[in-house]
Parts: C-alpha cells; structure tokens; sequence
C-alpha cells in the first residue's frame, strides 16, 4: 500500500509539523509505504495551460522540474494525501501549483460522469484522497468549500474514495488522529 | 480614498495577453472605458513570480477602485499563481488598519460546457472578498471557455453575442456602483452550442492538436507505467 503526502503548508509551522506527525504516525501503524513531498522546497513551476502535456507529449509536461517527480508517484500511489492550510476554503497556493501540473493524469478527450462533462482517465489505477485542511479559527463556510473542493477533484481525477479532514487549530490531536485512521482503514477496505 | 472610477483589471490566466481570461476581461474594461472610467490591466503571472512584480501587485490593488479578476477554472479551483496573489493581498491587507472599501468582481471561464464546474472557485472567490474587506460585487461564470479560445469577442461574433450582452449590462450596472444583475449573469453563462456538439467538437480539436506535434498515436501513452 502506497501512500504520497503532498505537503503544501508553509515551513516553521509548528501546527502544521504536528498535524504531519500524527498522519506519518497513523500510515506507519497500518505499515503504508510513504513518499512524503515538501512542496515548499521543490523547484516546481507554474502550470502555463500549454496542454503540452495532453497533445505534445502525452501524460508528462514539457517542462522538466521537480514535478514530474510528483506526477510519477501520484500514479504509483493508492492513496494521495493533501496537507494545506485552507486559503479562502481552497488549497494553498504551494499544493495548488503542484496540483495544476498532474493533468496529465488524465486524457484530454470529454467524457460523462453522472451526467457531467469531465475528462477520461488515462492510467487504469486510480488513487484515493484524502485532504488535510488547517483551520485557523472555526469558519463553517470555508469547510463547506474545502469539502467540496475535495470532492470535486476525487470526481475530475476518478479517485475511488475521498475524504476531507479539517484540524482547526488547539482542536483535540487524539479526535484528529482517530478520523484520520478511520478514512484510512476506509481507503485500505477498497483496495 | 479609492474611486470606483479608477477600475483595475487582473487577467489570472499564465497565457496573459492570448487567453479567454484576457478576451472577456477586455470587453468589460472598454466598456466600463466608454461609460467613463479609468481602466487598467495587469497579468498576474508576469507579476507573483518575483518580488518586485509583487510589490507592483500590491500597489495597482490599492489604487484601484473596482478590481475585476478574469481568471480560467484549473483542476475545479483558481489557478496556483491567482491563489499566490490572492494570499498576497489579504497579507498586505492585514496590516492595514483602514481599509478602503474597493469593489472586487470575477470573470471566470471553464473549458468544460457546463457552468456549475465554476461554482467552488467563486465561493473561493467570495471568501476571499469577504475577508480582505472588498465588497463582493458579483461573478459572471462561463462554460465552453474553449470556444473562444483565446480571441477577442467582436472576433468570435454571433456564437458569443449572448456573453456580449452579459458583459454590456454588467459594465452598466458596476459604472453606477451597483452589483452585477441576474439580467448579467444570465445570458453570460448560457451555452453557445449544444454540448454534445460542444465536447464533440473538442475532441477532434484535441486529436488535431496533437497531430500538429506528431503525437496522435501517443495521445493515450502512459509514460510513468
């Protein structure tokens, strides 16, 4: 069982190291095999909307940085996690400019789910999400948001399971790691 | 003290100057231009990368009296260097104790036909506003952004006359001050085409792409196998 974390937080957040020290404890008890990226460090690169990576060379970017790396263990991976603070209910800009460079995991073609234009997959296995959003202050409103944004991209990027979890800041770490184990035994129950 | 007079136009699109983005954000500046107001426009790619084009970010914002985002919907979101500029300014304007009230509204198009995939990047967007102490003055959301493509609307002609008379009541109702109407919204977002026509259409464009660069065959590979 594979597992990538993407973290896309800021360095020298001490919420945000104690949030992945409590995902990498919980994989570890249920022995996944973790790549873990801190997408801060990473020389990645803005998405230019070429669709290079759909019509030039198809399923990898023309443009060679870090992000192939990512890309390549995304579809080698059963599960994907996000770690991101939640900017305005969305993703971080750090996760979100490794997030627009994996459209090449898909087809370029049109296709329907539940009766909605989306795009086709182009590898046979697909990955699991489950997305670790850090809140601040309670805003039930940018949950609502992350959560649909969440779902939203299981549906575009034909994960089989997703799961939005949010840790608002001084929230119970035993509550957190309890969540988080239980959508990950969810995740294992499908593969 | 800002005026709405002073409109500032940020095309959120890394194509810049060849994008939708930039097309439908155009239209609604010349006419807020021939309504009377000052318009401006900044691509935000040439500006989030480097310090310097940050800075210049920051102070076209403060300046403006109605700021319009014109961005395309990437991976169900706004795309990564919007985000970046967005984090920019709700930084800058943290530390401002008075903030000016400006009015804040978006243009955003998808390349799929259906305008609903729009929906969470304008609650994003709403946020966004809501939290920077702009006032939130409405989203003219698009589906079958691909069939522009790019051009200028006066290009693309009767397909697009219903985003056209969209834009015209809205440029009407933000140079009174008022919000973009439902009269705007409405014809805005309906389909130019039927979506089968639509997606079909589509994906001979996509085959035809790739033929351009030889890749046709490839179109379906997978590499990281």
């Amino acid at each position: 069982m594979k597992v990538l974390i993407l973290d896309g937080t800021k360095s020298n957040n001490n919420e945000s190291t104690k949030i992945f020290d409590l995902i990498l404890e919980e994989l570890k008890k249920l022995n996944w095999d973790i790549t873990s990226i801190v997408l801060e460090d990473k020389n990645i690169d803005y998405c230019t909307g070429c669709f290079g990576c759909w019509v030039q060379t198809p399923g990898e970017c023309v443009f060679k940085d870090y992000e192939e790396n990512v890309v390549r263990n995304m579809v080698h991976s059963d599960l994907i996690i996000y770690l991101t603070p939640i900017m305005f209910g969305g993703y971080s800009s750090i996760l979100k400019k490794a997030l627009d460079r994996q459209i090449g995991r898909v087809l370029p073609y049109f296709t329907k789910i539940d009766g909605e234009v989306h795009h086709p997959k182009r590898y046979e296995k697909q990955q699991s999400l489950l997305s670790i959003g850090l809140l601040d202050k309670l805003d039930t409103e940018k949950e609502e948001i992350f959560k649909t944004l969440v779902a939203r991209n299981a549906i575009n990027m034909w994960a089989p399971f997703q799961r939005a979890i949010i840790y608002l800041k001084g929230e119970d770490e035993t509550e957190f790691s309890n969540n988080f184990s239980k959508a990950l035994m969810e995740v294992e129950a499908i593969l | 003290m800002n005026n709405i007079d002073n409109v500032l136009l940020l095309v959120g699109s890394p194509k810049s100057a060849s994008s939708t983005s930039n097309s439908l954000g155009d239209y609604l500046i010349s006419c807020l231009e021939k309504l009377g107001l000052t318009v401006g426009k900044e691509y935000i790619y040439k500006l989030v990368r480097k310090e310097e084009g940050q800075k210049k970010l920051l102070t076209k914002v403060k300046e403006a009296g109605l700021i319009i985002l014109a961005f395309p919907l990437y991976v169900d979101c706004l795309p990564a260097g919007v985000i970046k500029a967005l984090e920019l300014i709700a930084d800058h304007r943290k530390s401002k104790e008075d903030r000016d009230k400006q009015g804040f509204a978006i243009i955003i198009n998808c390349g799929f036909p259906e305008t609903q995939h729009n929906n969470t990047a304008v609650s994003i967007c709403k946020i966004f506003s809501r939290e920077v102490g702009f006032e939130w003055k409405g989203a003219l959301s698009l589906g079958m952004g691909g069939a522009i493509g790019g051009r200028s609307l006066e290009e693309r002609g009767g397909m697009v006359r219903n985003v056209i008379k969209g834009l015209d009541i809205a440029a009407q109702a933000l140079a009174e001050g008022k919000d973009i109407p439902d009269e705007a919204t409405e014809p805005f977002g309906k389909k130019f085409m039927p979506i089968t026509l639509y997606t079909k259409m589509g994906n001979l464009g996509w085959n035809q792409q790739a033929k351009k660069y030889g890749a046709r065959k490839k179109i379906k590979d997978q590499p990281y196998l």
